[in-house]
Order: structure tokens, then sequence, then C-alpha cells
């Protein structure tokens, strides 16, 4: 320390601590990558887009349009790396912080509080019933609108972690929900959740090997059929049946494998599927991404029926107009949404107006098949693990579902709340 | 001189982020731009407290206290008006609530606007003249005035000089975004009027932040030498307000 206070009083110190400095100065400029200041087409500037050349293959969300940090967040007003990635989101449509993505103002502020209380986030119908199912009706009071985002909250999990009914959720349902983080999960489960993006992502292709640009995956407005049935495609295998897939027990040749490595079979589809109707084009907005009330089952969600298109005025059990309904004279039209083509609705005929029908809902006579199961039950072995959807983690206790045989027969009939004649099948 | 040269007062942002990227040790001059800004507010601060300690604000006559309590003010005014003017998207922030802070006041609030921070009427141009001749004021009126530029130049301080170009070789402060941000924060030394700011009404944090001024105004001031003891505690006082306030702030924008 005395050298050092020595020499801080010679001036030959100072200059030469002065050129050292000045050396780096230059080795570092000498390093540095000059480019060109990038611009969005609003002016406002982005640097992100200086590096990545990533392609945007639609107009909405084009890359001069919104940029990159409008969505996956970062600092686009720097070219250092590490600064730039600082904060940044894989997964813009993640809900966790949905509110800062998508949902920031000037974007889709409105849809994210209602998508957040929407069965598909919340899970509200699936959780209570399997809840009720194992009779462990104090969860239920203790938390009676339990929600899928409350799972992950340690609180919440360590008040419930000797719930069976909880348990059997987290390991066989809860990986088709709005709130898993998409990635997490192993296997084909990867795929499922991530919150907006679980529907609205459609993967494109890369340009080919020889390309070094890479193609950022594709947002649309009306996800298609296959985002659905990822999910829907179990319980009542709708999505399955809709698009003429039978989930055969055995298997045989020429049989389709599922992801999951599920049997398909093909079957005759529905005639909706048959005329190229997708999922969204008859479920509206609000039955889908929630219209911001909380509901306690899928059946208080739903609102459209058959009759809102056939013989109806394109308005739905809760007083909405579905969009894509047209009148033409005294004929009706549905559009749809993705290709605009429209399709002619045929009117009911008037056998269905006959008063011995008037109970009779229209796929109580007119769904041509149902797949039915027979014999299930569930098994529970506490020394094995199975892996926890929402910790992704194994955790102790298997569950283990078993079929004694499974067949694809005209739909059961039920009489619902003594009035209405309708399908049913094991859930 | 450096980045006045390439700052275009229109084009705001996109100059100071083409002064990083594109011109020839753009970078190492406006994190020189900014350290030794960072040190001189710092710096004066400090002096301001040593000079409280020694009792120099009693020594040495009321005008040299003047001096330094308004050389404080104006690098405070300057320093601010230098985070406004990059206009990156804290900067427009900052700039906003700075605009709607002087539209507080009654009778002189929209001639204060007018005259400093007319951002959503005119753009930066006056924000940017009021940087510019802050420092001159500074540089020229009171630098200059309180210390001779033979002890600027010997040794004494070589490492203060120094230490002004090491900071930008070693760190990088770059332009803020609010994207990702909950709480977007202004500059440190305003966390605590933000902080104050959540609880108090504007014209109250800006009635707090000059009652501060003319107390340690009147710390130097001969005729109220009797009641120092009492003037000096209510500043410590004020001063540990503002550090909560300050920890606020930056807990909320952290968690």
């Amino acid at each position: 320390m005395p050298t050092l206070k020595r020499l801080a009083k010679t001036k030959s110190f100072w200059i030469l601590l002065g050129l050292v400095i000045l050396l780096c100065l230059f080795y570092s400029e000498a390093k540095k990558d000059r480019r060109e200041v990038a611009k969005l087409t609003s002016g406002e500037v982005e640097l992100c887009i200086t590096c990545h050349q990533e392609v945007v293959p639609e107009k909405v969300h084009d890359k001069k349009v919104v940029g990159c940090s409008s969505c996956h967040l970062g600092n686009p007003y720097t070219l250092d790396l590490k600064e730039a990635h600082k904060n940044i989101v894989k997964n813009p449509g993640d809900l966790r912080y949905v509110n800062l993505t998508c949902g920031q103002p000037g974007c889709h502020p409105t849809e994210i509080s209602k998508v957040k209380n929407s069965l598909m986030a919340t899970n509200h119908g699936m959780i209570k019933r399997v809840v009720e199912v194992f009779e462990e009706k104090e969860v239920l009071s203790l938390y009676p609108k339990l929600s899928v985002s409350q799972l992950y909250q340690s609180e919440v999990y360590h008040k419930t972690r000797n719930s069976l009914g909880l348990d059997y959720y987290r390991k066989l349902c809860g990986s088709c929900h709005l709130w898993l983080e998409k990635g997490k999960l192993p296997y084909f489960l990867k795929e499922k959740g991530g919150g907006c993006t679980a529907c609205h992502l459609v993967k494109e292709e890369d340009e080919g090997l020889n390309s070094s640009r890479k193609t950022h995956p594709k947002l649309v407005r009306y996800p298609p059929m296959e985002n659905c049935v990822r999910c829907h495609n179990r319980s009542g295998r709708i999505g399955f049946t809709y698009q003429g897939l039978y989930e055969n027990e055995q298997g045989g040749v020429g049989d389709e494998v599922w992801v999951d490595g599920r049997w398909l079979d093909r079957v005759s589809p529905d005639i909706h599927f048959q005329k190229g109707l997708n999922c969204v084009d008859c479920h509206t907005k609000e039955e889908v991404m929630g219209d911001g009330n909380f509901y306690y089952s899928l059946h208080e969600a739903l609102e459209i029926e058959c009759q809102t298109c056939h013989g109806g005025d394109g308005t739905t059990k809760k007083g909405r107009k579905l969009k894509n309904f047209q009148k033409k004279g005294t004929k009706a039209y549905l559009e749809i949404k993705g290709s605009k083509k429209l399709l002619l609705i045929k009117k009911p005929v008037r056998v269905c107006s006959l008063s011995y029908h008037k109970r009779l809902t229209c796929v109580s006579c007119h769904a041509k098949h149902m797949p039915d199961c027979y014999g299930c039950h569930i098994k529970y072995d506490p020394r094995e693990t199975h892996l926890d959807k929402i910790l992704a983690k194994e955790t102790k206790g298997l569950w283990i579902e078993h079929e004694s045989y499974r067949r694809l027969a005209l739909p059961t009939l039920a009489v619902e709340d003594n009035q209405r004649v309708v399908t049913v099948t094991p859930g | 001189m450096v980045v006045s040269y390439h700052y275009f007062y229109t084009e705001p942002l996109y100059s100071v982020i083409r002064l990083e990227s594109s011109v020839p040790f753009g970078r190492f001059f406006r994190s020189l731009h900014y350290f030794s800004s960072q040190l001189a507010l710092i710096s004066t601060f400090f002096h301001l407290i040593d000079s409280l300690y020694k009792g120099w604000h009693h020594k040495k006559n009321f005008v040299a206290w003047l001096f330094l309590v308004l050389s404080f003010i104006v690098l405070i005014f300057i320093t601010f008006t230098g985070y406004v003017i990059r206009f990156d998207e804290v900067g427009k922030l900052a700039g906003t609530i700075a605009e709607n802070l002087c539209l507080s006041i009654p009778y002189v609030g929209g001639v204060l606007r007018d005259l400093l921070f007319p951002i959503s009427k005119g753009g930066l141009y006056r924000v940017y003249l009021a940087h510019i001749y802050g420092s001159f004021l500074l540089a020229i009126g009171l630098f200059v005035w309180h210390a001779s530029i033979k002890r600027v130049l010997s040794l004494k301080y070589a490492p203060y000089l120094y230490l002004n170009l090491i900071l930008p070789l070693i760190f990088y402060v770059p332009l803020e975004s609010e994207k990702g941000k909950t709480i977007v924060t202004g500059p440190w030394f305003f966390w605590g009027a933000q902080g104050l700011l959540k609880f108090l009404p504007p014209l109250g944090v800006l009635f707090l932040l000059f009652l501060a001024v003319v107390w340690l105004i009147l710390l130097g001031f001969k005729p109220a030498r009797k009641f120092s003891s009492w003037v000096g505690g209510i500043l410590i006082l004020w001063l540990l307000v503002y550090v909560i306030f300050s920890l606020i702030i930056y807990r909320d924008a952290h968690t």
C-alpha cells in the first residue's frame, strides 16, 4: 500500500494508467460489431430484429409491425446480448405473465381476464367433480371456487395434500388446462398448455435444411381443430368422434395410433366435420375463452344448441348472436371462419316438431354413434410413483385406469332434469 | 460535446441508440457522460454532508453555502433532464410525471411547464435546452467560481478523474424499456419522490421537496444559527423518510 501511495504521487504512473485505459478502450471498440439501428413500421426502435432473422408467417404479428419485444419482452434498445435478453419470455401466451404480453394495453387486454376465468383456465368443473366423487367436501368448503391456478400455490398444496381426489386430478387430468407451462412436461404432454398459445399457435415448418432462417410459429385467430383435440380427446372422446375416430381398446391392422399410444379406428364422422366445420365455427368465443363469469361446470358455460342455427336465427341461449350466421331471404348460412365459405343450414323437418318428439334433443335421434366404456375402474397404489402434472415431478401414489371393454354403439339416452331426453356417455 | 453532437431532440431515442451502436466510441462516451453525472451528484451530496459535519456552512460566508446548495439542486435537475431527454420508455414516463408535477403548482404551474417540460405540447426541445443551459450554468457559473482550475488539475483529484474513465469501461448502462415491468422506476435519486407520490398529492410532494431546499439553505443563514440543531435534526429526519420511501419503491419494483 505505501508503494501505491508513492506511485499515485508521480505523474508517470497516471500517464501509464491513462495509456492502459486508452488501450482497453480501443480493444473493446475493435471487438464491437457495429450495426444500423432497426425501426418498426411505427417508427419505434427495435434492435432485436437486427439479429433475429426468423420469419413470422402472418401479418398481424409481423416482425416489422410489432417487433419481438412487444411479445417476448426483453430490452429492445440494446445490442448487448445479456441486457437485451434480460427478463425475456419464450412463450408470451403463458398466463403467469400474459398481462405484460398479449394482454398489454393496445393488444388484447379485455380477453385476458375473461380467459383466466374460463373453464379451460380454472378447470373448476373437473376439479369439483373429482373431489365430489371422492367425497371430500371439506376441500370445497375450504376453497369453494378452487381452480387449477390455486393448485400451484404452496399454501393450497399443503392444505390439500391429503386429498386423494386432488391427487387423482393432478396426476390424471392436470395436463389439460391453460396454466400448464408449455414444454414443462415430458413426451407428448410437452405440446399441451401454454395459455393463449395452447390454442392460437400453429407450428410452421422451417424453410428447409439449407436455409439458415428459422420460421417463427404461426399465430392464428381461429384455432385449428387439431389444437382443440390435443386436450378434448378423453372422457366423452368428443374430439375423436367428431372427426370419425373411434378409440379401440385392442387395435388392429390399419388402425391409427394417437400420440399417447391409443389405437384409433376410422368410422363415419359427424356431418359438420364432413362439411368442413371446425370446433370454433360453432362454439363461440365466449364459450371457449370465457365471458368473464366464473362457471361451475361446462354445462353452464356452453351456450350454443343445434336450434341456434337449425331453425333459429343464430342467437345462442344466452342471447348472443353468432357472428358467422347469415340470413339471405328465407335461407340461412353459416360461414366457415377460416375459409369464409358459406354453408347452407338445413331447417328441421316436420317430424322434429311433432308433439311426441317435443322432449327429444336433436342429438338423441341424429347422433349416429357414441363410444361407451364398460367396467371402468381405477386402482391406487400408494407404493409406486406417478407424474404429478402440476408439480411436474414424480410423487408417491400411482393411479391406474382399467376398463373391461369399449363399444361404439347407439348413444345411451337419459332424461335430464325430468324434462329433456339427452345422450349420455361416461366421462 | 461528443454526446450532444450526435443527439437530435426530434429523434431522441433513435439518435441515442445510434450513438451507441454506430458511432465509434459512442457507447463509451455515453457511459462516460452517465457515470460522470452520477459521480458528480454523489460527490456534491457528500460535499454537502462534509461541509455540514465540519461546520464550513458557518465558517464561510452565506453566499458560498447558498451556491453549494444551488449547485446540488441544479445538478439534480440536469441529471433528471438527462434521464428524460434520452426518451426511452422510462424517460418518457419520467417526462410526463415532471410535466404534470409542474402543472400541479397553482398559478405559476403552466408557465413553469412551458419553460421546462412542455413535452406534450412541443416535444423535447425545451427540456434539451434546459439540460444544456443548466450544464453551462453549473460548469461556468458555479463550479468555476467554486473550484479553481489549478486545484482540479492537481494529482490529488486524479483518482476521481480516472474513476470516471474506468467505470464506463467496466459497466454498461443500457437504455431502459418498460417491457415486462409492472412498476417502472425513475432515476435512483427520484425514487423517494416516486414513493411519496403514491401516498401524497403532487403538490404535497413538491412542497416537501421545496421545504428541504429551504431548510438546507437556512442552515447556512447566520440569524438562524441558534436553531441550527433543530433545522439539522429535521433535515436528517426528512432524509430518513426519503430513504424509506425510496426503499419502498425499490422493493415494489423488484418483487
